[in-house]
């Protein structure tokens, strides 16, 4: 177990690396400066922007002076925000952990019960109904259902603001409009498995010993038709994050995706990388997570064999 | 909510601020904050006349207009109690020239007396030898105190419009003693910082809120209309109207092109001529641009009058000249709309009816209100000369980098002045301007400049910029479309907040009566 999670570190270790080291390059190679604006710099007070920030030197110093720093904990200044990276990125985060922690509850309490339903009535107008708003829930982008909550729920019925961030109660539209479609695909994913496990033996079993159907369920079937679930999460809690780059946008709310996209616009490499390296963490930890969990599930599958 | 506090004003703000170091500062956004949180020699009214006075109390100008005395009110205090002194003014400039800050307006500082040579002596030093040669070559510098009330400033040229750039952030004082004690960057963090105007900032929420409270030692504080500013960032334009009319904001600015129309009906709606520019560059080191017949026939093809109607709705003016209105400047028509002449020009140039013309490319940055614009004068310019036009959206960066270097024929491009003076546009197109662009370059031009900076009669220097307005316009290397407007949204309760050219809103100034009533 220790081998293979130390194993598993080294290999992170080597995809971060792999990751930072592309985006730095593809970066540096995109047009544009960091520093340039329609009203120029005064040649004197750029050159001496360009030495302070390295700018000057050739593109392979700079990414040696950035993974030098790195390796000392510093993620850079932020060139346009005039502030270091980790206090911008440590201002952020909370609210992209909080709307997508709040999206991914939403998806499991409101997805799973559905999905069980949906699959325990197979073929019935209730299983019909929920995987047509499934369905639905899959289809529509985020970027259409933000604004439609925000006409009916903001405008329209005055219950939320249509954006920004005053407290917690300013999560709620941004995660249902983030979690809709995770909903739905959780919905679909616990059906899916539902519907291959009841026809399982051991599950003809329990009912041959005579277990009530809502034993059966709960014991025997909900752990196997949740494998799915579970291999999905990793993944899904990670595309959450990432994924709130456009609803955070969509509700102004100060989290990681903003400075990301305004960053990536303004040229603010330091930023960037950042916030690249926050997003490629989570992913790597969350997928470990889940392959960890995954053990725990299914007992065929042992970690670290 | 915030806004019901009639002591409290609410403004949206498109963005964060970069820095709250006045120095360092270079943009409209930072602007909006700076203003309420320090205070300059003079600060600017509610309205368009004259600054008035803020840190100094009163001024002299010497005969010739090179030497300025400004006299520090005694009652004058940072936001942690110290007296604000002359050598806070005098060593914010010279922090600027000395380098130990990247300041991007260093021009206004450039103002000063032998601040260029000091300047640029000090970048030519290496470094060991500056700190012997600062104390030696800063007392030449054309800033004396003369004792802690009194500041004298001698410039290297008498210029007119010096109290407006007296008036501007980059000219604000700094607190000496956080500097010493924190050094330049963490001085300037919010947490940090001290400041000297009416109010100061208690807490700022990146892309979230920025709360500003009175300052408790601010000088006139018993005369401001408010104990609180909160200034809440919304990037979106569109959902800085909602929040106006959700009563979650008192001021908002920009609202969307397309939603004026809907929202001039609103009570709080407020239009006024902005000091900017919507132009077109031309790259005149090129074929065909490099034929002034060319450049002009493209000018005189462009019904600047219609593109207003149809395009922006009437709410722009078109321009017939490159300077917007401003007070003691009114533009003249050194333009005109003549397509007959125009077809004339082409045709002398070498292309009758558009024949062999190359196909002309207009480069704009992606943006819609752009792209409407580019179509219009794409049309404009096949139907009246014949000639094929593409368009060619490019990203803010990439289209900025293209511009300098000057790889493209045409390229759309904005100016809002920094002052209001004639020179804050007609300064770009100076053959050595770092903004010009274009690859104009007239000896004429740069004399005209650089005598209007030497002129000291204000009659006879405003001639020269007009003469110099008049040779831009009739070299055209940049075609300019239409003036800016700036457009308000501000809550009927608000009062002392008023249109101004330089679009500076001091929350000194502002009051909010307690029966506010609705929006919509």
């Amino acid at each position: 177990m220790i081998r293979y999670v130390l194993g598993r570190f080294a290999q992170s270790l080597a995809v971060l690396f792999v990751i930072l080291t592309a985006s730095f390059f593809i970066m540096k190679a995109a047009p544009g400066s960091p520093l340039s604006e329609d009203r120029a710099l005064d040649p004197e007070v750029e050159a001496q922007l360009m030495e302070q920030y390295r700018l000057d030197q050739p593109v392979v110093a700079q990414y040696g002076y950035y993974i030098g720093g790195l390796l000392q904990g510093d993620l850079g200044p932020s060139i346009k925000q005039k502030a270091p990276v980790s206090e911008i990125i440590g201002g952020a985060i909370g609210y992209s952990l909080a709307i997508g922690g709040l999206a991914m509850v939403f998806a499991l309490l409101l997805g799973i019960p559905l999905g069980l339903i949906s699959g325990l009535k197979q073929n019935t107008a209730a299983d019909y109904g929920l995987m047509t708003f499934a369905m639905i829930g899959v289809s529509i982008p985020n970027f259409v259902l933000g604004p439609l909550l925000i006409l009916v729920f903001a405008t329209g019925l005055g219950w939320f603001k249509s954006g920004g961030w005053t407290g917690p109660q300013d999560a709620i539209l941004p995660a249902i409009s983030l979690g809709m479609f995770y909903t739905a695909y959780v919905a679909r994913l616990t059906r899916g498995g539902m519907l291959e496990v009841v026809r399982q033996d051991f599950i003809r079993t329990a009912r041959a010993k005579g277990l009530t159907e809502q034993l059966v369920v709960v014991r025997h079937a909900l752990r196997g038709a949740l494998l799915p679930v579970v291999s999905y999460l990793g993944p899904a809690f990670a595309s959450v994050l990432t994924g709130s780059i456009v609803i955070e946008k969509v509700f102004n709310v100060p989290g990681l995706g903003t400075f990301f996209v305004d960053a990536a616009f303004n040229r603010d490499y330091f930023l960037v990388l950042g916030v690249i390296i926050v997003y490629s963490l989570l992913l790597i930890v969350l997928n470990f997570l889940v392959d960890l969990l995954y053990g725990v599930l299914d007992p065929r599958v042992k970690v670290g064999e | 909510m915030l806004t019901d506090d009639p002591r409290h004003f609410v403004f949206a703000l498109s963005s964060d601020p970069e820095t709250f170091d006045p120095g360092v500062m270079s943009g409209s956004i930072e602007g909006k904050v700076a203003y309420q949180i320090y205070e300059g020699l003079v600060s600017p009214p509610s309205d368009d006349g004259p600054p008035v006075p803020g840190v100094a109390e009163r001024w002299e100008m010497s005969p010739d207009g090179s030497t300025w005395t400004f006299y520090l009110r005694d009652d004058a205090r940072w936001s942690n109690g110290d007296p604000v002194v002359a050598e806070d003014f005098r060593q914010a400039w010279l922090r600027q020239l000395r380098g130990d800050i990247a300041s991007d307006y260093i021009s206004f500082v450039r103002y000063l007396n032998n601040a260029r040579p000091f300047e640029q002596g000090l970048r030519m030093m290496p470094r060991f030898f500056r700190s012997v040669l600062v104390p030696v070559l800063e007392p030449h510098v054309g800033a004396r105190v003369i004792d802690d009330r009194t500041l004298e400033v001698t410039l290297q040229q008498p210029t007119a419009y010096f109290l407006d750039i007296a008036m501007f952030y980059t000219m604000f004082p700094v607190h000496r003693g956080t500097i010493a004690a924190l050094g330049d960057e963490d001085a300037f963090r919010p947490e940090n910082l001290v400041s000297n105007g009416p109010f100061r900032i208690e807490r700022f929420l990146r892309r979230n809120r920025i709360e500003m409270v009175q300052n408790e030692h601010y000088w006139d504080g018993d005369n401001l209309g408010l104990d609180a500013v909160t200034a809440i960032i919304i990037e979106d334009n569109a959902a800085r109207v909602t929040a106006y009319l959700d009563r979650r904001v008192d001021w908002m600015h920009e609202p969307p092109n397309d939603q004026l129309a809907i929202l001039s009906a609103d009570p709080g709606f407020r239009s006024a001529p902005q000091l900017g520019t919507y132009y077109y560059r031309f790259n005149v080191t090129q074929p065909p641009m490099d034929d002034l017949r060319v450049r002009r026939a493209l000018s005189m093809a462009l019904n600047r009058e219609e593109l207003c109607r149809c395009t922006l709705d009437d709410l722009y003016e078109a321009a017939w000249a490159f300077v917007p209105p401003l007070p003691g400047w009114e533009p003249r028509d050194l333009l005109r709309f003549d397509p007959g002449a125009a077809r004339d020009l082409l045709a002398e140039a070498g292309y009758p009816n558009g024949e062999g013309f190359p196909e002309l490319v207009i480069l704009y940055n992606t943006n819609e209100n752009h792209r409407v614009i580019a179509q219009a004068v794409q049309d404009m310019w096949r139907v009246e000369l014949g000639i094929e036009v593409q368009l060619l959206n490019q990203e803010w960066k990439v289209y900025l980098e293209t511009m300098e270097a000057l790889d493209y024929m045409v390229a759309r491009a904005g100016w809002i002045g920094d002052y209001v003076d004639a020179n804050t546009f007609l300064h770009l197109w100076r053959s050595f301007d770092e903004n010009n662009n274009t690859g104009f370059d007239n000896a004429d031009y740069d004399r005209l400049m650089a005598d209007s900076i030497r002129e000291t009669d204000p009659a006879a220097r405003l001639q020269l910029l007009r003469d110099a307005e008049a040779l831009l316009m009739q070299e055209m290397p940049v075609m300019p479309i239409y003036f800016y407007s700036q457009f308000h949204l501000v809550h009927p309760s608000v009062e002392g907040w008023d249109m101004n050219v330089r679009n500076v809103h001091l929350a000194r100034w502002i009051s909010k009566t307690p029966a506010a009533g609705g929006t919509q």
